[in-house]
């Protein structure tokens, strides 16, 4: 409520006089609302909103009373404040105007970078329309980003823009690092056939960048550095995920192997106690037991019970599988092998699965994974 | 507190509003449905909400008196304040000692 009326702006008013309250009943009368109501030495002090206040000056007429207005507060307050200060406000307005405008600029761009000239990328930038001072709509990070690449000393360029400023982060092009012997210098290979996602390079020089196919022993990140200067070899050490597909098929006949009843069975005694069966002999490798008979015997105080069952001969057996049971037996037994090859710290990005019917019945199934995982792997040269 | 409600000198008005509590009452109807009649409410010793009442007579922090059709209300506390007042309603802060009808 105290919110709502600081809002919409009131005003404080003594009402002075010989009956204040015949002023305040005809207020109340006339539909005006007046709120903290107290009683002062000789006055009656209250509230009402602006716009009862100029109803007042009517109401006042005839009765013995006078209005002091004490002070104003709320909205009216601050409009009354403004009015007085033209200038001010046309101040304000402009600085809100320009700082409106200024936001749809650059302000400044922030290059960092060891290797290469901080002053080389902001020309680069500038040239590319990305200097201080270029309307931000404009600016197209990605565009940036793909031309910074471009360049044989960048591994990875990172363009940012954050409200005014232009961030710009280049990879790979570590400062120049110590000469050290050629022992222990070695290079990073890629231990498999993927295409590179990300790298970052500790020490040594970036050979490959984002986005390019590498094999199996390829160099990603090489020690040599001995063309900037001579005798430079170091211990290449960085960071490099690549995306590998991993994929595996297997074909599932129609006729699925399973167990039947060759026609053979003999007769076996089982003796059961607290629930344990213990069965006198096992007369074939594969069988199925059928409960012929069941005593118990009461002359025990153990409870035994004695099973007589027919133990059938089972044979392995042929029998046609439905397509539909063919296929995801393809396609399990193909998730198997796959599961058998597939990295354990390798985070699965895509799976997907194709099975193809062959005219003889058979169903192949493929499953394809896309992994992202480390490739990296440091070897001395 | 006390509450007293005083019957005497209550003038032709104030008779007929009594009047025609009565006979809402004598119909199973409560008497505060007749919209004549002032309706106080009293919150603790906080707040009093006075409806129906028809002008203020007298205000100060230790003695509020108001119009009535039933006669005049005297509402008696410390620091009595009107938090809001309209035609209608009027709602008392301070300390309530006692809401009587002279």
């Amino acid at each position: 409520m105290k919110l709502w009326k600081c809002c919409t702006g009131y005003v404080i008013i003594d009402i002075m006089g010989k009956y204040p309250e015949r002023l305040v009943n005809r207020c109340i009368e006339e539909g005006m609302i007046l709120f903290d109501c107290e009683r002062r030495e000789g006055a009656v002090r209250a509230c009402v909103s602006a716009d009862d206040f100029k109803k007042l000056r009517r109401i006042i007429r005839g009765s013995e009373c006078r209005v002091r207005l004490v002070s104003k507060k709320g909205r009216i307050r601050a409009a009354g404040a403004l009015k007085r200060n033209a200038a001010f406000v046309t101040a304000l307005s402009v600085a809100a105007l320009a700082m409106i405008l200024a936001s749809t600029r650059i302000w400044a761009v922030r290059v960092d970078t060891v290797t290469v000239p901080e002053e080389e990328i902001t020309e680069a930038l500038s040239e590319l329309g990305a200097g201080i001072g270029a309307l931000r709509r404009s600016i197209k990070t990605s565009e940036l980003t793909r031309v910074l690449n471009a360049d044989t000393r960048i591994a990875n360029a990172k363009v940012k823009l954050t409200g005014v400023v232009l961030s710009v982060r280049i990879d790979g092009t570590d400062e120049m690092p110590e000469a050290k012997s050629n022992e222990g210098a070695a290079n990073v290979y890629a231990d498999k056939d993927c295409v590179i996602t990300y790298i970052s390079v500790t020490e040594g020089r970036a050979m490959v960048k984002k986005g390019q196919a590498v094999r199996a022993g390829d160099i990603l990140i090489s020690g040599d550095l001995s063309d900037i200067k001579e005798g430079y070899w170091v211990y290449a050490e960085g960071v490099v995920y690549g995306e590998t597909v991993y994929r595996a098929s297997f074909t599932a006949e129609p006729f699925e192997e399973r167990l039947v009843r060759s026609g053979t069975f003999q007769r076996t005694i089982a003796f059961s106690v607290f629930g344990q069966e213990l069965f006198k002999g096992r007369p074939f490798p594969s069988q199925e037991l059928e409960l012929l008979r069941e005593t118990r015997l009461t002359c025990s105080i153990i409870p035994i019970v004695v099973r007589e069952y027919a133990a059938w001969e089972l044979v392995p057996e042929l029998t046609p599988d439905a397509p539909e049971g063919t296929e995801e037996r393809a396609r399990l037994s193909a998730q198997e092998k796959l599961d058998r090859i597939l990295p354990k710290d390798a985070k699965i990005i895509a799976v997907s699965t194709k099975c193809k019917a062959d005219p003889d019945g058979s169903v192949t199934a493929t499953v394809t994974v896309t992994t992202v995982e480390k490739i990296g792997i440091s070897r001395s040269f | 507190m006390k509450n007293n409600n005083k019957t005497e000198g209550g003038g032709r008005k104030a008779g007929a509003a009594k009047k025609g509590g009565r006979r809402l009452a004598s119909i199973g109807l409560p008497a505060d449905s007749d919209c004549r009649l002032p309706c106080i409410t009293v919150t603790g010793d906080s707040y009093v909400r006075v409806e129906h009442h028809c002008g203020v007579l007298r205000f100060s922090p230790g003695c509020v008196r108001l119009y009535s059709r039933l006669g005049i209300i005297r509402i008696e506390g410390e620091g009595l304040a009107a938090s809001s007042m309209d035609g209608d309603e009027l709602l008392l802060d301070g300390r309530v000692s006692s809401v009587s009808f002279e």
